[in-house]
């Protein structure tokens, strides 16, 4: 069998999403027999980046050099993946995205003048085409390794789309809304966690970002409604998915 | 000039030596990871969310970020927490020491001492080891998803407690497989001490920690340095000095005294070595290490020493854990001047201060990280070895190696926090 060859990125981000890159390695030890991981700084020293077969890329954009490398890196990979819910919606910086950014700069910096970045938080595909999408505050390390798996035996992934919900259901967690009355962004959110925040028995906060297959302005409308009566107020909601799916809210009002 | 880029560290970042005649003349630890602007991103936000939001500030040791700021709010609104709710929080604090050890003493460090640079090699040309270290990794991955949810951004960390309390059978699996760690991992301890590779030569270090009583330290209420001068938590901010220079994209910090400091496995080592575990203290007294450090290098045997005193301190909680249901915790009193909270994350002193609204909105906030306090640290140790050395690839390599000593965490060091001090 070919080997693959891998490299692994950081862009704007906590590094969460690498660290499950490396657990799918060390959960599946045999892909490391089958990958040549030819840029990872995280893991070995590695100098140029070179052409591969796959680019995995975490994080997201927010100044002119990484939208350069981005570039870059599409041009020299056949397959890429945005990682993680920083590249695939923007992530948690987005929070100061849009705002005015001598403000941002001044609240962390003494001297603003070293410090360049956009006014805007881009997540990946924003930028170039992006092959797949994991999205996750951090990514499911378990399915990246599956998937890993499945590009290496030359299959592809079909993606699932369904929101939160599903994986209540399936896994027999009650409701946190229904049976606890908490709010709870499950039905807005994407799945693939695990449902992980309900089986702890509190409700969603969104970080695997808005399902926008089913989930338009007006039915987001409706939905902070439902979360206000719970005692989730509105500025509240809104900066929770400003957080976890920027870059899907600024999309839903542009023509993409 | 040379530069390096610093792999095997998390995030970005560059070694600059300036030279002059090819001796070398300085060095600048430069930080190019972007900033993200966490200050900013809490403004407004509800104390109750700030945990969810400053976890993301580091995947490498988000609980301790989660931790600190309940702690910081808890302490403001004279929260009380339950003494299990507490007993749990400190377990997945414990779980991400372990974790974060691990992966640099077996994975990201010791390429150095074996003189490799990549984890395939490793995985090829010492397979046992690497898969012990692997297999321990996997091990701290689930008692984090058992007790705290997951493996990064964990979620069962809330202001006031826990969300709840995984059942006693859950436990009882980590608490199963609990003595093969500990044998792998003093099979991998040996391995990395038995190479006999870790440098001699002594560095002159200050350092500092959190005070935390007759108790190897996790949260304290003040901080003490090593020559014992101590603060409060609340006074913190005006025990060390805050600089931020036009290469980098992280602020520093030094003693009062402008001298540089480290936080750290050997900073807790050195101020609290009595109270590690006689069995830690056995492991490595066989190879000679007493009751100090010596140099920067060594902090590997701290955490060592640290990772088996922590696994030991694990074994406690398993055996001693029961399911209980959480209790409700509201504050008690509106908010009573800064909200403050330092702890001790896997690479040392990790300071919060927040200030509230009467609604309980973040203000501002000061949020002071191990690695930002540690790059000082770094450029003093890496000039004290190569001042005047010639400034070949030979350099940048020492250079690197010193950098790595520390486990700089290069996302957490550039969140960057307020400086003006502004009290409300």
């Amino acid at each position: 069998m070919r080997k693959l060859s891998v490299s692994v990125l950081k862009l704007t981000s906590c590094s969460g999403c690498l660290n499950e890159v490396l657990y799918s390695l060390v959960a599946r030890a045999e892909l490391l027999r089958y990958l040549n991981i030819s840029y990872f700084t995280e893991l070995q020293d590695s100098n140029a980046i070179e052409d591969v077969d796959v680019a995995i890329v975490e994080g997201s954009i927010v100044n002119s050099e990484q939208e350069e490398l981005v570039k870059q890196v599409r041009e020299k990979s056949r397959v890429l993946i945005a990682l993680g819910t920083c590249a695939v919606f923007g992530g948690v910086q987005s929070l100061r995205a849009g705002e005015d950014l001598r403000t941002v700069v001044l609240a962390s910096y003494p001297n603003p003048d070293h410090i360049k970045v956009l006014p805007e938080v881009k997540s990946v595909d924003s930028v170039v085409n992006v092959d797949y999408r994991f999205s996750g505050c951090p990514a499911n390390g378990e399915a990246l390794a599956r998937f890993l798996v499945k590009l290496v035996m030359g299959g592809s992934e079909s993606p699932i789309v369904e929101s939160l919900c599903s994986e209540c259901k399936r896994k027999g967690i009650l409701c946190v809304t229904v049976f606890d009355g908490k709010p709870c962004l499950g039905p807005i959110t994407l799945s693939g966690c695990g449902a992980l925040c309900p089986s702890f028995r509190r409700g969603c906060y969104g970080c695997y970002g808005l399902n926008a297959l089913i989930v338009d302005r007006e039915k987001l409308e409706e939905f902070s409604k439902v979360v206000e009566r719970l005692g989730m107020s509105r500025e509240d909601f809104m900066a929770m998915l400003k957080a976890f799916s920027y870059s899907s809210l600024t999309k839903s009002s542009s023509s993409r | 000039m040379l530069s390096g880029l610093l792999t095997r560290v998390e995030g970005e970042g560059q070694v600059v030596l300036k030279s002059s005649d090819g001796r070398v003349t300085s060095v600048e630890i430069k930080i190019t990871e972007a900033p993200r602007f966490f200050e900013y991103i809490v403004r407004g936000r509800r104390c109750f969310e700030v945990p969810d939001l400053t976890s993301r500030i580091c995947g490498l040791c988000g609980v301790s970020y989660a931790l600190t700021a309940s702690k910081a709010f808890e302490n403001c609104l004279s929260i009380e927490v339950p003494e299990d709710e507490e007993r749990l929080r400190l377990a997945v604090l414990a779980a991400e020491r372990v974790k974060s050890h691990v992966i640099h003493v077996a994975l990201l460090h010791l390429p150095d001492f074996l003189e490799i640079g990549s984890l395939k090699e490793l995985s090829e040309s010492y397979s046992h080891i690497f898969s012990k270290s692997t297999e321990i990794v996997l091990w701290s991955r689930k008692v984090m998803e058992t007790l705290g949810g997951r493996f990064h951004n964990v979620l069962n960390i809330r202001v006031g407690g826990v969300y709840s309390f995984p059942s006693a059978s859950k436990v009882e699996k980590l608490k199963h497989d609990l003595p093969k760690v500990i044998r792998d991992f003093i099979d991998i301890a040996k391995f990395v001490l038995d190479l006999g590779s870790i440098p001699v030569e002594v560095h002159r270090l200050r350092y500092m920690a959190v005070e935390n009583g007759t108790r190897y330290p996790w949260v304290g209420s003040g901080v003490v340095a090593d020559d014992g001068s101590s603060a409060k938590v609340e006074a913190f901010e005006n025990f060390v000095l805050t600089e931020q220079v036009g290469y980098s994209n992280a602020l520093r910090y030094r003693l009062i005294t402008g001298e540089p400091y480290a936080v750290g496995p050997l900073a807790r080592y050195n101020l609290y070595y009595k109270y590690l575990r006689e069995e830690a203290k056995e492991l490595i007294s066989e190879y000679g290490y007493g009751e100090s450090l010596k140099n920067i290098y060594q902090s590997v045997v701290a955490r060592i020493a640290e990772t088996y005193h922590t696994l030991l301190e694990l074994k406690e909680f398993f055996d001693e854990y029961r399911e209980r249901s959480v209790t409700r915790t509201e504050p008690r009193t509106a908010p009573r001047g800064a909200c403050v909270a330092a702890t001790e994350a896997p690479r040392g002193i990790l300071y919060h201060r927040y200030n509230l609204d009467r609604e309980l909105r973040v203000r501002n906030s000061n949020i002071v990280t191990p690695t930002a306090q540690n790059l000082a640290s770094m450029e003093n140790v890496i000039m004290s070895k190569l001042f005047g050395a010639s400034a070949d690839t030979r350099a940048i390599d020492i250079a690197k190696r010193i950098v790595r000593s520390y486990d700089p965490c290069i996302s957490c060091s550039v969140h960057l926090l307020h400086l003006s001090n502004t009290q409300p």
